[in-house]
């Protein structure tokens, strides 16, 4: 299979056409999936490219101009990784085990573990030969002093729901620490890949004190030069870096000498940056720029589906008509997925149908039946509940209109999905009103119950993540309260903690086919498309790869000629 | 004079206190819980990455860390309490004080709205000058057309004008550049000052215009004067009072304009952080931009009725 005579929907195979270092790469089988839904457990191709062949010999040295869109607020992963900072983060620190494929764990810091049979106690074992950049070595002591300060209050840490039930951590010798849980949680080796989890230097925080946050000492193959002000960044090749995991290209320090980080958040000034020649990479492409650049010869495009929850409109079980399965159901069936994805982004992002992308490794094929786009099927869906058609183009049944409030957050792709979900189901009767808003107002009406859809969207690797917090009844009210769909079933509940506490992964990837089956027989969201990274590069970038979040690893990256 | 100053510094204290409190209760009354945004990690528009599985003792956890859970008038107290102090809390996002924050940003917005007045005022009082002395003429009414546009032009708009045509298409500035790099300031310096030339020119036009029509403007040609020295010596210098003032206030307005136009060139400043703390709801740091904001806004004012008394003697003396 080559990339050669595929019409591609997806960008990451025409990025692959303009780099002929990595062409090869593309006969990855992983890569067609992405964009057509194919087997469960299977995601996008971005670290089979790694494990390729280059054929030219990667330059050393030089400085990377990466644009990114917001400037992180403590480079400190332990206590606060937002999803732009993680990006960053990335280059700075090496996990315990890293996760090339979802659900597939290789040697990072840790060459070996083990987890007991009750899935209560995790023992890793460290290499021997990692210090970090302040030059304390990496140790058992080291990893327990990261986690305990970690679940300390006072360090104020946004991150210590990845270590979900944890106990504590116990020295096992110089080099073996054994990480106990109060219950058993599958998804922790998962968070463990995470930068969130990522061993710091205790010398270094005992050093630091609060100054810790904006130079981090971890082992990552770079680390902080200078931080002058909010626009920039700096980071340095770490020269001892000796710990690449098998899967990267470059065993050893990074080609790069520095990167510099320019944060900004205006879409249309970063595009200039990247046209001007001025970036070598840009983060995150408006959608509307995907196919602009990938239609243009100068600069490569990377780009692959998130896993985790697609964007989607959650449908509330607790309020005004969408308390009817009926009216649920006939929403979805209202609605053409696969034109809303065509017409907004030209193609670009793929339609979602389910509660699940198609590059989360739990991902179920089944969704893409049960809901086909049929208008005349959602109508007799209304008739048969009695919703009947009123002299104003609206339903309505005993007296009430068949009126709904979608609540979403104002411009951009989540304000054009509510307004297409709007014409599609005004057509059906629907009084369908799309309140836009600030995010935060719309956390306000979420919170007071107060709107029929809600938008949601949520990324993660451990499918864990993203259903616990938009379908387990404790986040209606509390917790992250994502639960939009306010939906309260106990069987629902008990799936959720069940796969959580499931070991077995090929079991727990049972019980989430089940899960999604469930939520979309009970119509609970009305799945829009699938969210992308969209990198837009320069054709001197060579060695680009990402993670399955789509963090680069940029100690394989290097420059060469345009 | 010192009993001038020092009834004005007085006075200023209410007014910075009744800033203060208003943004305080501003900021507790937005929607949007800093604490669940902080946990969710969300922000408008983009689609977060979980931070895991959040539990209600972990919102609780974190609203007793950051001292939320306290009535809201202790909160108060205890922030006006931190300011005599000099300490003016830590950011609720990263934990790094927020005067550390400010004093980094700060002499980046400065030296911008600097920069940007003293380009505004120059340009708009040529175009003023110009066209007062051309009234009636063409050249008055092109110059005029161009301030028209200029007070109505966002400055956003005409910011990532300027990159497209300046940086995208003539290739000739940067389109980031660096922060410090006075080639990097000039686009910025005009989508901010743009509006402020305007002002400027209208009204250096207008008073210009006014004073020519005096009669010792009239003794001055009548002594036989040449029409230069007439214009700089006697018009201009009685024109200049008004413009002083407005150029006083439009650095206010500058500081507030950098608001936008950092973000759009992705600059550091105190404007940029103010959006985006003010999105995260990060109130400690909100909360200081507005003090330093204020008692910039305040002294400024003070500084230009200093240089109004002292270019107009009759105000100096008269007030008494």
């Amino acid at each position: 299979m080559t990339t050669r005579g595929i019409d591609s929907i997806m960008s990451r195979r025409r990025f692959l056409q303009g780099t002929g270092a990595l062409a090869l790469a593309a006969t990855s089988p992983l890569l067609e999936n992405s964009a057509v839904h194919a087997e469960p457990g299977v995601t996008n191709g971005a670290r089979q490219r790694l494990t390729m062949q280059e054929e030219e010999t990667p330059v050393q040295g030089g400085n990377l101009y990466f644009i990114s869109r917001q400037v992180p607020s403590s480079l400190d992963a332990n206590v606060w990784t937002a999803t732009a900072a993680a990006v960053i983060m990335r280059q700075l620190y090496d996990p315990l085990v890293w996760q090339p494929e979802g659900g597939q764990f290789v040697p990072g810091l840790a060459e070996s573990w083990e987890i007991s049979a009750d899935g209560l106690s995790y023992t890793f074992t460290l290499r021997q030969d990692v210090t970090f950049h302040d030059g304390t070595p990496l140790n058992a002591e080291s990893v327990k002093a990261t986690y305990d300060r970690m679940i300390d209050p006072a360090t104020k840490s946004l991150q210590i729901a990845r270590l979900g039930p944890y106990d504590r951590s116990e020295v096992v010798s110089e080099f073996v620490v054994r990480i106990y849980l109060t219950e058993p949680f599958a998804p922790l080796l998962s968070s463990m890949s995470e930068v969130a989890l990522a061993p710091i230097s205790p010398a270094a925080v005992e050093a630091l004190g609060d100054g810790f946050a904006r130079t981090p000492v971890s082992t990552g193959p770079f680390k902080v030069k200078e931080w002058p002000d909010e626009t920039t960044l700096i980071f340095e090749r770490n020269p001892d870096y000796a710990w690449a995991p098998e899967f990267f290209t470059n065993p050893g320090p990074a080609h790069l000498d520095t990167i510099t980080y320019r944060f900004i958040e205006e879409e249309s000034t970063r595009m200039v940056s990247l046209e001007t020649g001025e970036a070598d990479i840009v983060e995150q492409l408006p959608a509307m720029e995907i196919q602009t650049v990938q239609e243009n010869e100068k600069f490569q495009l990377s780009s692959s589906v998130l896993p985790g929850m697609p964007e989607l409109c959650s449908i509330n079980v607790s309020n005004g008509p969408t308390q009817e399965l009926a009216v649920r159901q006939a929403m979805l069936f209202g609605v053409d997925r696969e034109a809303l994805a065509l017409v907004l982004f030209q193609g670009g992002f793929p339609a979602a149908h389910g509660p699940l992308t198609s590059a989360s490794w739990a991902y179920w094929e089944g969704v893409e039946d049960m809901y086909p786009f049929d208008p005349d099927k959602a109508a007799d869906l209304l008739d048969k509940a009695g919703w009947v058609m009123g002299g104003d183009g609206v339903r309505e049944k005993e007296g009430q209109k068949l009126t709904v409030r979608a609540v979403t957050s104002a411009g951009g792709e989540t304000q054009r999905v509510a307004e297409f979900v709007q014409a599609s189901l005004m057509e059906l009767g629907f009084d369908y009103v799309v309140e836009a808003m600030a995010y935060e107002a719309t956390a306000t009406r979420f919170a007071e119950n107060d709107y029929e859809v809600g938008r949601f969207g949520l990324v993660s690797i451990d499918p864990h993540d993203s259903l616990f917090a938009a379908f387990h009844s404790s986040q209606i009210e509390g917790g992250s309260q994502f639960n939009r769909s306010r939906i309260d079933d106990s069987e629902m509940d008990e799936l959720i903690e069940r796969a959580a506490v499931e070991g077995d992964t090929e079991k727990r990837g049972e019980i989430y086919r089940e899960l999604q089956q469930r939520i979309m027989e009970q119509a609970l969201i009305l799945p829009a498309f699938e969210r992308p990274t969209a990198y837009g590069l320069q054709p001197r970038v060579h060695g680009f790869a990402d993670d399955l979040l789509g963090r680069p690893y940029l100690s394989n990256t290097w420059l060469g000629d345009d | 004079m010192a009993d001038y100053i020092r009834r004005r510094v007085l006075t200023t204290i209410p007014v910075l206190l009744g800033v203060l409190l208003a943004v305080f209760l501003m900021l507790h009354l937005l929607p949007g819980d800093p604490v669940r945004l902080m946990l969710t990690e969300h922000r408008g528009g983009s689609a977060p990455t979980s931070a895991g599985s959040i539990t209600e003792d972990m919102y609780e956890s974190m609203r007793r860390e950051l001292g939320l859970d306290r009535p809201l008038p202790i909160q108060f107290i205890s922030f006006i309490g931190g300011i005599f102090r000099g300490d003016l809390g830590f950011s609720f996002r990263g934990g790094e004080p927020v005067l550390d924050i400010i004093l980094r940003n700060l002499p980046h917005t400065v030296r911008l709205a600097f920069f940007s007045l003293g380009i505004a005022t120059l340009f708009g009082f040529v175009l003023g000058v110009v066209a007062a002395i051309r009234r009636g003429t063409w050249i008055d009414s092109s110059m005029m057309a161009i301030a028209v546009a200029g007070v109505s032009i966002p400055s956003f708009w005409l910011g990532i004008m300027l990159l497209l045509v300046f940086a995208l298409k003539l290739n000739l500035m940067p389109a980031i550049g660096d922060a410090t790099d006075l080639r990097a300031m000039i686009l910025p310096a005009i989508a901010l000052g743009f509006n402020t030339s305007a002002v400027v020119a209208r009204l250096t036009r207008s008073s210009l215009a006014e004073t020519l029509q005096q009669d010792y403007i009239r003794t001055a040609h009548a002594k036989g004067l040449r029409e230069r020295t007439v214009i700089i010596r006697h018009a201009l210098k009685n024109a200049m009072i008004p413009i002083i003032t407005v150029v006083g206030l439009q650095f206010g307005h500058l500081l507030g304009g950098t608001v936008v136009i950092e973000t759009v060139f992705g600059r550091p400043g105190i404007g940029r952080i103010a959006v985006n703390s003010i999105l995260e709801r990060d109130f400690p740091v909100v909360q200081g931009i507005v003090l330093v904001s204020a008692v910039t806004y305040v002294l400024v004012n003070f500084l230009v009725d200093l240089a109004y008394a002292w270019v107009d003697p009759r105000l100096r003396f008269g007030s008494r």
